[in-house]
């Protein structure tokens, strides 16, 4: 008797008249507008970190020059400054674990042209950075690999998979587009204002409270000495992007990062240029990390006349 | 467990169909069971804490019926009240009156040796302390029966829904409700879906996107401008407002769904047109207990004119309390308390000018005025409520009187880009939008309503299980 009551019409009714039709509706006019956010939002803005990694995953462009790292590659290598055909893929939050999954991306190609990399001094991290770089190709085992833990099964759901990321998705479209907040250049993106000297000197207060140590992550080493010995036929550039003084300061372990350097240089097919501590004014950086698009324009020309002398580009 | 998490969205339909599929005499168990579930989900062990209070008042309850010695009784009641008023200020307040110790010592140039222990508030104390109160004293007046069963007493405290940040029930509307069989019916559920998805809708999409701003600003208000500020403290009011009535609307639909009428909370507490009718409209089941427990023992509005204000001062005092173990809480609802005065000694005075400039009283001009203006008093006294401590609250105030009108973007967007600021305006005029329909849900497009509101959500819903602001009272 008692098990009736969900039988009874009322039920089924609801069922037929109101649940099946609202996720019936919102499945597919979901799956409809995520299609249109992916071609024209996602893939249409070239900053997008969802954009990068869909382009290191699934793009060829033979003569490109691939330049990688976190945030300090995104907002210190402007690409049409270094070489006509350089990308930035840089992420912003993003750390080493990433950085190895584009170098892996970018072996798998059928290519012969230079990796620049920007090793940030503070060693090899974990951090992936923003989830939304990740969720167009949440699922291709590489990237779902990466995400570990943070995979959730809304990620094989169309339209739900980018619930709570819309927003970071049209804000990078708008800068791409339209350049208002920052100044964007074949991925990379680019402070554009001057912070005030007072605000600055509070950054320069608080990072010279901050101590950090070079840190050297056993498993990314190991996974990047592997990429370098069993791809001899690309070129890899590591390059110490111009860091604050009050950063250079309160970085510890030196030793183990000159230790690393070292290393590096021992490769045949590596290059390392260390210019993190190139004397740079204040007003070039954005923060005591980050250059300003003036500050990312010099280093960049200078960058790109060391590669040029070097004879990594032409 | 937070109604705006996976967990919930699993926990709602399992425990909704289980409550129609069992037979009638199981269901207070499951619900019960559920409750208790969905209390555990935060903290486990406060808990006993709960059944402490539910054991001496279900107690209370059954000698209060039985004792007939009015002087026995009103003793009874009296050590109800202790019980429960005695947890709220071991858990609540023991810190907050320490510190005053402390405060008051430094002063006179003792020390205060009182310890301070660490203690976590346990999640919506003072609502389940609340309706557990006004059972006790329903029954002392006569106007409610003893519960004898006491899985029954314990659900009507524990009832999932209203829980943790109520609406704080009365035992007459509420537990004969627990008693009656409920069997599925389409006009429930898909009303109490409706409420559900719009409370989520307010929380997740509103509430939790204009929090970004507030937060950004309040956390460094050294670099916001005045006008930044103003738009913080807007809001900052419209931000409290869709997440506790969010809330309350998410807690009606959920019980609705399973046939249970719940009272309602928040009725477009903006659109009033005094600080009275502000609270009359805002957090109805609070305003309305301290109106019966507190206001009206006290003599109301039929004795002196003073006691009268002496009253409103008591009631907003407290109420303020009640929110918080901070003294801007207190400043929170002296504010309001000032308010009601100033509109009871200028009543005469208002009529007279609307009078003498020919302004009828319900023209669309004096509507929209007395709106605004209660819309900026509320407002102001939010600063209090959002603020840390004093010299915070202070602090927004002294910017708000700087006037710096400058439209430095960075400034003006608190750092978090255009593209926020530009969402949080757009998700306020989707509320305004949302105030065309029928008040209790009741539509003709459920569907489509639904849909649309569904999609909002996973569009411009914020990610990352924001708490409930009442949650921490």
């Amino acid at each position: 008797m008692e098990k009736q009551i969900l039988s009874t019409s009322s039920f089924s009714i609801f069922l037929k008249k109101y649940l099946f039709p609202v996720l019936l509706l919102i499945a597919v006019s979901g799956y409809l507008f995520s299609y249109f956010f992916e071609q024209k939002i996602i893939l249409g803005a070239e900053n997008d970190g969802a954009y990068k990694v869909n382009r290191i995953i699934n793009e060829i462009h033979p003569d490109e020059i691939a330049l990688l790292g976190s945030s300090r590659c995104e907002s210190n290598y402007v690409p049409g400054i270094i070489s006509h055909n350089a990308f930035n893929y840089g992420l912003s939050g993003a750390q080493d674990n990433v950085l190895l999954f584009f170098l892996e991306e970018e072996v798998k190609k059928n290519k012969h042209t230079p990796i620049i990399i920007n090793m940030d001094p503070d060693g090899l991290n974990n951090p992936i950075g923003d989830i939304s770089y990740y969720l167009y190709n949440a699922n291709y085992p590489p990237v779902k690999k990466l995400l570990d833990t943070l995979y959730k099964f809304r990620y094989v759901i169309p339209f739900l998979k980018y619930y709570g990321s819309f927003e970071i998705y049209t804000k990078y479209y708008l800068n791409n587009k339209l350049n208002v907040t920052k100044i964007t250049d074949h991925g990379g993106s680019f402070e554009g204002g001057i912070v005030t000297p007072e605000k600055f000197n509070v950054m320069i207060k608080e990072r010279l409270e901050s101590p950090l140590d070079f840190k050297n992550d056993s498993v990314l080493a190991v996974r990047l000495r592997n990429i370098l010995i069993e791809h001899p036929e690309r070129k890899f550039v590591f390059v110490f992007s111009p860091s604050h003084w009050s950063y250079m300061t309160m970085l510890g372990k030196i030793k183990d990062l000159r230790a690393f350097m070292n290393e590096l240089r021992s490769y045949k097919n590596v290059r390392v240029f260390n210019m993190s501590l190139m004397p740079y004014p204040d007003s070039l950086f954005t923060n005591t990390m980050h250059l300003n698009y003036t500050g990312s324009k010099l280093f960049s020309s200078a960058l790109r006349d060391s590669l040029k002398t070097t004879g990594i580009i032409q | 467990m937070l109604f705006n998490s996976v967990e919930f969205l699993i926990f709602f339909p399992v425990v909704t169909l289980l409550y129609f599929l069992l037979p009638f005499k199981m269901r207070w168990g499951l619900l019960l069971a559920a409750s208790c579930f969905f209390y555990m989900f935060f903290k486990p062990e406060y808990i006993l804490i709960l059944f402490f209070t539910i054991i001496i008042d279900y107690y209370a309850g059954i000698y209060l019926e039985e004792i007939k010695n009015p002087k026995h009784r009103r003793w009874f009641l009296i050590a109800s009240i202790i019980a429960n008023v005695g947890v709220l200020a071991v858990f609540k307040y023991y810190n907050f009156i320490n510190n005053n110790i402390t405060g008051i010592g430094q002063y006179f140039g003792f020390t205060n040796h009182i310890p301070y222990p660490h203690m976590i508030l346990p999640i919506g104390l003072s609502f389940h302390t609340f309706q557990a109160m006004s059972y006790t004293i329903e029954v002392y007046r006569d106007k409610q029966k003893a519960e004898r069963h006491f899985g029954y007493y314990a659900l009507y405290v524990m009832f999932y829904p209203q829980l943790v940040a109520g609406p704080i029930e009365r035992p007459q509307n509420i537990l004969h409700q627990l008693h009656e069989k409920h069997n599925f019916s389409f006009e429930n559920a898909v009303h109490g879906l409706n409420l559900i998805v719009y409370g989520l809708f307010k929380k997740i999409v509103i509430a939790d996107r204009l929090s970004v701003y507030v937060n950004q600003v309040y956390g460094d208000l050294g670099n916001a401008s005045t006008l930044s500020v103003l738009i913080a403290c807007i809001f900052f009011s419209v931000q409290i407002y869709c997440d506790f009535s969010g809330y309350s609307d998410i807690a009606r639909g959920t019980a609705k769904f399973m046939g249970f009428d719940l009272m309602l909370n928040f009725n477009r507490p903006y659109l009033a047109q005094s600080i009275g009718e502000f609270w009359s409209r805002w957090h109805i089941s609070l305003s309305s207990w301290f109106r019966d427990y507190v206001y009206i023992p006290l003599g109301g509005n039929r004795i002196s004119k003073w006691k009268w204000y002496r009253n409103i001062i008591i009631v907003f005092m407290l109420s303020g309390l009640w929110h918080g173990a901070n003294w801007t809480f207190v400043i929170w609802g002296g504010l309001h308390a000032a308010y009601i005065m100033f509109e009871l000694f200028t009543k005469n005075i208002r009529s007279k000018i609307g009078d003498a400039f020919n302004i009828p009283g319900k023209s669309l001009i004096v509507i929209y005025f007395n709106r605004a203006v209660v819309f900026i008093a509320v407002t102001f006294a939010w600063i209090f409520f959002r603020a840390k401590t004093f010299d915070q609250a202070m602090q927004v105030i002294h910017k708000l009187g700087d006037l710096d009108f400058s439209l430095n973007l960075t400034q003006l967007c608190a750092e978090k880009g255009p593209l926020n600021l530009v969402i949080s305006f757009l998700v306020i005029g989707l509320l305004i939008i949302s105030y065309r329909l029928p008040r209790e849900l009741k539509l003709k497009h459920n569907v489509a309503f639904v849909t649309v509101v569904t999609f909002l959500i996973i569009l411009l819903g914020k990610d990352g299980k924001a708490d409930f602001i009442y949650f921490q009272f």
